[in-house]
């Protein structure tokens, strides 16, 4: 056996998926070949040290940790909007007699204004592909 | 439950469901950002921060694609940013990869004659972590979603939305990379 087609079957062979007779020759030449016991070494460390990793376990109050993030967060913004309103209502209360003043005035404009509106997409949604899946973001070429 | 019928729920104002989609996704969220970044701490980090990114972006969710997919990719992203500050600039990046192969100590392994036997230490995990690190970013996600996550190729090449062809050669290529890198750095005494 040549060191490229031991190459090739050594990841079969790693995973006990190589037939008897390749197995014998792959044992062979593993023993003789520094280069290729390398390689084979190198694959058996790096499956270890990935097993090892997909062993350890995720925080067990992540879900719980997330959800009172989100309710804070969500809270907060709530508490700002309330804040916002008492602040506003006063002043909103004497705007909306002035806009209903206005409004027999502006109701032409109405119509272009909503349309202008409609097509100027949000922000967050302009980044975002097809506006609803995020796409990869792989900055490096191959 | 399926995902979807959970998303409405939420997005209809009950917001504790979102525990359920947490619990369903945290496992393989976790164990692909373990993938990317090879510590524990950061790894439950960037989670917690694929979950709450995703709350927060769900009314864009537009039932078009499955949920996995669409949770994978935000991680995916985090995952890749967390590496590129943690890594800094093109130039130190480049600087950092050459250093960790060239001027380290090589990994002595007085028998390897029986891998089974041998003892995985700190200085192999930190090694193999570097090594996955100094892939290109496609070729490290493919072989993430691969090897930790044990995705099809045809799975994979829906997250990474490219063909299953292309996912293919950049397995290829990234097993090659690791084997070279990783054995040019194994010393037989
Ligand atoms: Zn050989």
């Amino acid at each position: 056996m040549n060191c490229s087609s031991c190459q090739k079957q050594l990841e079969s062979f790693i995973e006990g998926n190589a037939s008897g007779d390749i197995q014998m020759s792959l044992k062979t030449h593993l023993e003789e070949c520094e280069e290729c016991h390398k390689v084979y070494t190198a694959m058996v460390i790096t499956n270890r040290v990935i097993s090892q990793e997909k062993e350890l376990k995720v925080n067990p109050f992540i879900s719980t940790r997330i959800m009172e993030h989100i309710n804070q967060q969500e809270e907060i913004s709530v508490n700002k909007n309330f804040e916002l309103s008492r602040i506003l209502q006063p002043a909103l209360l004497t705007a909306s007699v002035a806009l209903a003043l206005f409004i027999g005035i502006s109701a032409g404009n109405m119509y272009q204004k909503t349309t202008t509106a409609q097509n100027s997409i949000p922000e967050e949604l302009m980044l975002m592909n097809d506006a609803s899946m995020e796409s990869l973001n792989l900055i490096i070429t191959e | 439950m399926s995902d979807f019928d959970i998303i409405k729920e939420i997005l209809n104002g009950n917001k504790d469901q979102y525990r359920f989609l947490i619990e369903r996704y945290q496992d393989q969220i976790f164990r692909a950002c373990m993938g990317y970044v090879h510590c524990e701490e950061d790894a439950n980090d960037l989670t917690q921060e694929t979950f709450i990114k995703v709350y927060q972006k769900l009314s864009n969710f537009k039932f078009n694609a499955a949920f996995s997919t669409w949770i994978y990719r935000i991680a995916i992203n985090l995952s890749l940013n967390f590496l590129r500050k943690k890594k800094g600039n093109l130039f130190d990046r480049i600087e950092s990869a050459l250093d960790s192969l060239t001027s380290k100590p090589q990994i002595q392994i007085s028998d390897y004659s029986n891998p089974e036997d041998i003892l995985i230490t700190n200085e192999h995990t930190e090694m193999i972590s570097k090594v996955i690190e100094s892939l290109s970013d496609k070729q490290k996600t493919a072989f993430v979603l691969s090897k930790y996550e044990e995705l099809s190729q045809k799975e994979i090449a829906t997250i990474m939305e490219i063909t299953e062809g292309a996912v293919e050669s950049l397995l290829q290529r990234a097993k090659a990379n690791l084997q070279k890198k990783i054995s040019h750095l194994l010393k037989k005494n």
